[in-house]
């Protein structure tokens, strides 16, 4: 055992509260530290302390006239069949919460729709006609013409057409 | 217990008065104050008469006083929320003034309950409650557990550490406390 572990176990062995083995670990070595014998010793001493303290203390009391008052105030009440714990405690209350939270997010991982396929890095870089979208103008032009518009860039391209049907285009 | 549950309501009396002082004695603890500790304790016989029916007749009746009362001295900490900023000066001389003996007792009386107040302070609410439990009250760890609604390894770790707090404290503040032992 090395110091850090008696040292987390020392306070408890000082009042008996480890199992056989553990004090015997902890017995062990502080037979061979003498830091933590130091230790050992001046938490048991504490706690004689305290203990000696705590006893020597001249415990407060109700007088008379106050017990007599509150043992009239106490069998007043109804007697009820409720656990005086209950409603004390805001635990099981967010546990309740938690566990309705787990059921949602489990509940929505379950059913939801399946996932996209996954984006290529082809789809992520589709040339650049792929992303070129052909738009009719709302209303014929006398001049005969083709708009298109990019999704990526907003650009926008005019294609004229002369009487020969050559292109003529400038973009916005 | 069953006469009273049978509706024989001076029956309530000779079932707690064993108690009385056990139970004002851990509430004043807790509280660190005199008054807040009757409060506390009158809640909590309030409470043990109004709910004797759901007591299991196969657990120890100390142990549900006990719970009862940590609970209420909880309610009333997070009522009030003031606790951790008093001064043990008032306390120290309501309790002296109850106990109605002459002054050189006071006199010791307030040291003795001045130097355990100063130890206490050291530890944090739970920390505290599991030392009174433990190694004031002498529960076992078990019951102690009980009593808290928490699990055992949860008592030994607040227990390790109030031990050590504690010891720090004599060391620092009360040397003469532990120098007969050195």
């Amino acid at each position: 055992m090395n110091c850090k572990k008696a040292k987390r176990w020392i306070p408890l062995a000082a009042g008996k509260d480890l199992s056989a083995g553990k004090a015997a670990a902890v017995e062990e070595h502080l037979r061979a530290c003498d830091t933590c014998r130091r230790e050992a010793a001046e938490i048991e001493r504490a706690l004689r302390a305290a203990k000696a303290l705590a006893g020597a203390d001249i415990v407060q009391d109700w007088s008379d006239a106050e017990w007599r008052r509150l043992i009239e105030n106490a069998t007043a009440a109804k007697v009820e069949r409720k656990n005086p714990l209950a409603g004390l405690s805001l635990k099981p209350a967010l546990a309740g919460a938690a566990a309705l939270v787990l059921l949602a997010l489990g509940s929505y991982l379950v059913l939801r729709k399946p996932a996209a396929t996954p984006v290529t890095q082809a789809a992520l870089n589709p040339p650049a006609i792929a992303e070129i979208v052909p738009q009719e103008p709302a209303v014929k032009p006398e001049v005969a013409s083709k708009t298109i518009v990019s999704k990526q860039t907003g650009l926008k391209i005019i294609w004229f057409y002369n009487k020969n049907f050559q292109g003529d285009g400038y973009g916005k | 217990m069953e006469r009273v549950l049978n509706g024989d309501l001076a029956a309530f009396e000779p079932l707690v008065e064993p108690y009385r002082k056990p139970m004002l004695g851990l509430a004043f603890r807790i509280t660190r104050n005199g008054e807040d500790a009757k409060e506390v304790a009158q809640e909590a016989f309030l409470r043990a008469f109004k709910y004797l029916k759901s007591f299991d007749l196969t657990k120890d009746f100390k142990s549900w006083m006990f719970q009862i009362l940590v609970r209420a001295a909880r309610n009333y900490r997070h009522k009030q929320s003031k606790f951790e900023d008093l001064t043990m000066s008032a306390p120290v001389k309501e309790m002296a003034v109850a106990t109605g003996r002459g002054p050189e007792f006071r006199h010791d009386g307030e040291e003795i309950r001045s130097r355990l107040s100063d130890c206490l302070d050291t530890l944090t609410p739970r920390e505290r409650e599991v030392f009174l439990l433990r190694d004031i009250e002498e529960m076992n760890i078990r019951e102690s557990a009980r009593i808290l609604k928490c699990s055992a390894v949860s008592v030994r770790v607040h227990l390790s550490a109030a031990r050590r707090k504690l010891r720090a404290r004599i060391v620092e503040r009360h040397p003469e406390l532990v120098e007969g032992g050195r």
